[in-house]
């Protein structure tokens, strides 16, 4: 193309940017993912596509595609996370209805299939709840949302794949991103949190309405307690000093919680009864 | 199409670097600025957000000098690739000549590349530009993170997923260190300009 202008309008910025960037570019040194030459490739199109049979485009598909999956052997554990890790990746670009849909079906999908771990089972409702946050969020979401979608498929990755984690391992991992959960519903109740307590000290007594979600969130939340408290009793003996506090520490804020809800409810009913 | 101004004899052109996130995109105009910044006498604008992630767009204008009369200008934009940000890339494509696709070539970015092209192909239809008939570059960057043992996606994979259809140019490079930049450019370039110059006939 260039070559064939020679005294043209193309042939005279060529020479122009020759002047300007000639020499700029950085030879691959010693390394590099350099071709059998020892050079990097630059591939010559054919410029501007003129043909019609455009077909399916970009025409690739990854080779962690669902359609590459299918012949996957489901006893292999890396193999069965895949197609959930390039949906997961997918979700960094663009948050569509297609894409979370995928996530939030694939995350069923793995919890009948590892339904007899229960650590595993939390962590993929961690995961679906997350995403239907996402979904009706969007853009919109919270910007740690996507973080925490990521640092829960890592954990999922981990405690599947590393065969020699023992039970208290992998509860502690549990742990933590339960945690990770937890703050986050924290700080988007935060961000909600001014409307909403006006909106309370306008309408006292009437109770909140508790959502589908909020309720599987509790479950959620419950069902992790429980683990966490399961691999408290039983785990106690293997944990370090610090994570044994960690958890009664935790042992002690539900106790507290748990007080203090129900002071709450007496307090209503006073009310209520005035 | 680029802004031609007869009457002042100026031709401004507009080139994007498109791609996904932590791509490279925002790099390869760092680099340019960086290496070319005494010849070109130009700033670049880049609007980060907390965490170093471009925020708006980022934006390297400089001219090339007087070429038949006419002063031609190059206007260099990237666009934001985090998930939110689908509206500023269209805003950012409006008026667009050329662009650059700046592919990342680690294997586990694979499906990301594909949606950002499509996403891309999306974004034009917008404005009725056709992704097969626009001045395009592909770059398959990061290619030198081999060396620290990253899989990386053979570059006939990403020809394979990416060019297949398309058939344009491309460039095996490294924004970092440098590798195909400025030869990337000069690409986009004088596609446009040779796009240009049909056009005119």
């Amino acid at each position: 193309m260039v070559k064939d202008s020679e005294g043209t309008l193309v042939g005279e910025v060529e020479s122009r940017l020759e002047d300007l960037f000639g020499g700029g570019d950085e030879v691959p040194g010693a390394g590099g993912n350099e071709g059998e030459s020892g050079e990097f490739f630059v591939r010559e199109g054919v410029g501007v596509y003129a043909g019609d049979e455009k077909g399916d485009f970009p025409s690739g598909e990854p080779d962690d595609s669902p359609e590459f999956i299918e012949d996957a052997d489901f006893l292999d554990d890396s193999k069965t996370l895949r197609y959930l890790e390039s949906v997961v990746l997918s979700i960094d670009w663009e948050i569509s209805d297609e894409t979370m849909g995928e996530l939030i079906a694939e995350a069923e999908r793995l919890k009948g299939i590892y339904g007899h771990d229960k650590t595993l089972v939390i962590l993929f409702q961690l995961l679906g709840s997350v995403g239907k946050y996402l979904k009706s969020n969007k853009g919109g979401a919270h910007p740690d949302s996507i973080s925490l979608l990521n640092s829960i498929y890592a954990t999922l990755e981990k405690v599947i794949l590393s065969k020699g984690m023992t039970d208290a391992e992998r509860k502690r991992e549990l742990f933590v991103q339960v945690n990770k959960f937890k703050q986050l519903k924290e700080e988007i109740r935060l961000t909600k949190g001014g409307a909403g307590k006006r909106r309370k000290v306008s309408s006292p007594g009437i109770p909140e309405p508790l959502t589908r979600e909020v309720v599987k969130e509790a479950v959620i939340e419950e069902e992790s307690r429980k683990a966490i408290r399961e691999a408290a009793s039983s785990d106690v003996g293997h944990m370090l000093p610090h994570e044994a506090f960690a958890f009664a520490l935790e042992e002690i804020k539900e106790v507290i919680k748990a007080e203090f809800k129900a002071l709450r409810a007496e307090l209503k009913l006073w009310r209520d009864g005035q | 199409m680029s802004f031609i101004n007869v009457k002042k004899k100026l031709v401004q052109v507009k080139i994007v670097y498109y791609g996904p996130g932590r791509g490279g995109k925002t790099t390869n105009l760092e680099y340019i600025h960086k290496k070319f910044r005494e010849r070109i006498k130009t700033e670049m604008v880049a609007i980060k957000t907390h965490g170093d992630r471009t925020l708006f767009f980022d934006f390297l204008p400089f001219d090339i000098g007087k070429i038949k009369g006419y002063d031609i200008k190059i206007q260099m934009y990237t666009v934001p690739g985090q998930v939110k940000y689908n509206a500023t890339r269209r805003l950012v494509l409006r008026g667009v000549d050329g662009i650059v696709f700046v592919a990342d070539s680690m294997k586990v970015r694979q499906e990301k590349n594909i949606l950002s092209l499509r996403n891309l192909q999306e974004n034009l239809a917008a404005y009725q530009k056709d992704i097969f008939k626009i001045p395009l570059v592909l770059q398959y960057n990061k290619r030198d993170l081999s060396e620290q043992g990253i899989p990386l996606l053979p570059v006939e994979t990403m020809e394979r997923q990416l060019n297949s259809k398309l058939r344009v140019p491309s460039f095996e490079a490294s924004a970092l260190v440098g590798t195909n930049v400025a030869n990337t450019m000069k690409k986009i370039i004088l596609m446009v300009m040779d796009s240009l110059q049909k056009e005119l006939k």
